[in-house]
């Protein structure tokens, strides 16, 4: 049965050239009939070429769509890649017996270095999702706590600059200064795009924490 | 004069034609010396360009125009894995990207490189979301603008049109030059040869890694083996002393043997997803974690054909427009074959100046 199969289509393989070539060399025939010998014969020969090879290329452009030639296409590629699949194997074991790297060996080597590659990118792909994760959670912890955060801070520098001022007026004559308690406020007041510096310090120890 | 039954069969015509192609033949063979010569003088690239970013083996080329840039939005080509890229600049009055230089946009070329056996198993996302992306990230960064105009070739239009699927908002304009996005077709040979009933690729790429430069070579020659065998070679010799025709003959040559191996995953995905199972028009093509969604490009598309295309026949791009969200979509019909799109002497005068104004506009 095997047998009559392989016969069978060894004889469809057969026919589909056949009628390839039976098919170019009546597409060339058929190309002198329009052959007008009271031309110019250089201009006709060209012209004839030019329909013979029209006929020759839709011939196996044809052939190349049959299903016989599909076939064989198919039978060949397969029979190289197990042919190449064999020389391969035969190459590693050498390779093996001698103690060298194979084309395969380096081939793993590359593949384990990807799938280390991938991993890690991963990894790092969930840390920066993390990462932007956290910077939103904390600019709208931010956004809420900013007033209180600056008023924090204000507070804080108020109360160092008096000490400084104190400090400074304890050193200087006693007589010849005014109290100045109230002119700090002022200065931080002037101060408002002081507060985003703020922000960026607090995220910034916020981060390193 | 022999006499035949309706027309003449002129004997001396006849002998005055076969001096005149013997004596034609002479002078033929006497320009073949000179051969060698014409050939040595073939430059791959014509416009003066610079190395602005380096990547593994990809370098991204920014071609230095004689005049001011008057457009802000840079432009970045996109070419395929297979071939070299400098068809789009091959030669004076035969350049794509002269056209563009020109017109005052900042001009891009993305260049693969040859890929080794080191980079087998580079997939899609590697060239998507890795090395596509940071192109353009660079290029943006570098102009100054957050989103760039990418044009893309063959499969390198394939690959910019999954990018922008998925980074639509870096990309302004997108053109496509005779890009395959609907593999359902059997209109064209490669299409036919790729189906999964003729062609076991998982077998072929886990023997051959990369896909030979070879082969590739071979299924192209063979998509018309008469014309590539026969024809050409004839036209040839009989145009030998007609220098430009000899000119673009070899630039054109040159670069159709200058072929590159393409890394063999990505010929698995390709050869696999597209060709077998047709899934970028289902919008199941998957890039690493991301699918693509043909849906989510919503910027300008003009999507360039050639009727003429053996390669990639219109039938597998047309679809395209119909598949996006963008309101603004054009399609170009521009008769002529796969490379006569880019280089033609026609498209040059014709087609390519419509593409620098629809890109000028959008600017």
């Amino acid at each position: 049965m095997k047998m009559d199969d392989n016969f069978k289509k060894s004889f469809e393989r057969a026919t589909a050239l056949q009628n390839l070539w039976v098919d170019s060399m009546t597409g060339m025939a058929k190309s002198w009939s329009d052959y007008s010998p009271s031309n110019d014969p250089g201009e006709e020969m060209k012209k004839a070429r030019q329909r013979m090879l029209g006929a020759i290329s839709k011939s196996w452009e044809d052939f190349m769509r049959t299903p016989e030639f599909l076939d064989m296409m198919r039978e060949s590629m397969g029979q190289a890649a197990s042919w190449g699949a064999q020389a391969k194997a035969g190459a590693s074991r050498m390779h093996e017996t001698m103690g060298t790297a194979s084309k395969q060996d380096i081939d793993g080597v590359l593949l384990a270095i990807r799938h280390v590659e991938k991993r890690v990118l991963d990894r790092l792909e969930t840390l920066q999702d993390l990462i932007e994760g956290l910077e939103t959670d904390l600019s709208s912890l931010n956004e809420e706590h900013a007033d209180k955060i600056n008023d924090a801070f204000q507070e804080e520098l108020v109360k160092k600059l008096s000490a400084i001022e104190r400090t400074l007026s304890k050193k200087a004559a006693p007589a010849a200064r005014p109290p100045a308690t109230k002119a700090p406020a002022k200065k931080v007041a002037a101060k408002k795009p002081a507060t985003k510096t703020a922000r960026k310090t607090a995220t910034k120890t916020t981060r390193r924490k | 004069m022999v006499s035949s039954s309706d027309q003449e069969f002129d004997v001396l015509a006849w002998q005055k034609s076969l001096v005149e192609e013997s004596f034609a033949n002479m002078r033929r063979m006497a320009a073949l010396p000179f051969l060698h010569e014409k050939a040595q003088k073939v430059r791959k690239g014509v416009t003066p360009k610079e190395v602005v970013y380096e990547e593994d083996k990809l370098k991204v080329y920014r071609y230095i125009g004689k005049g001011p840039i008057k457009h802000k939005t840079p432009l970045v080509i996109v070419f395929a894995l297979v071939n070299r890229p400098y068809i789009v600049d091959l030669k004076e009055g035969r350049s794509v990207v002269a056209n563009f230089v020109d017109a005052g946009f900042d001009t891009y070329l993305i260049d693969w490189g040859r890929p080794n056996q080191s980079d087998r198993f580079l997939t899609t996302d590697d060239y998507v979301n890795g090395y596509i992306k940071n192109c353009i990230d660079y290029v943006n960064e570098r102009c100054g603008t957050k989103q760039a105009n990418v044009l893309g070739y063959c499969m390198g239009g394939t690959l910019s049109t999954m990018f922008t699927a998925l980074h639509q908002d870096v990309v302004k304009n997108l053109i496509l030059l005779a890009t395959g996005i609907d593999f359902a077709t059997r209109e064209g040979l490669i299409n036919l040869w790729a189906d999964e009933k003729h062609f076991d690729v998982d077998a072929f790429v886990d023997t051959v890694g990369n896909v030979p430069a070879e082969f590739l070579q071979q299924a192209f020659l063979m998509l018309k083996p008469v014309q590539n065998l026969i024809e050409k070679p004839l036209s040839f010799w009989e145009n030998i002393e007609n220098d430009r025709f000899v000119d673009d003959f070899l630039h054109m040559e040159t670069w159709l043997n200058d072929n590159i191996a393409v890394p063999g995953e990505v010929y698995r995905e390709f050869a696999k997803y597209l060709f077998q199972k047709n899934l970028l028009t289902q919008n199941k093509f998957p890039v690493g974690k991301h699918i693509v969604d043909l849906r989510k490009i919503t910027c300008p598309v003009l999507n360039l054909m050639a009727t003429n295309d053996d390669l990639v026949p219109p039938a597998q791009s047309e679809p395209l427009n119909k598949l996006i969200s963008s309101k603004d979509e054009k399609i170009i019909k521009f008769k002529a074959g796969h490379i006569g799109l880019a280089v033609g002497g026609k498209a040059q005068k014709q087609l390519w100046p419509e593409v620098v104004d629809w890109l000028a506009e959008r600017d």
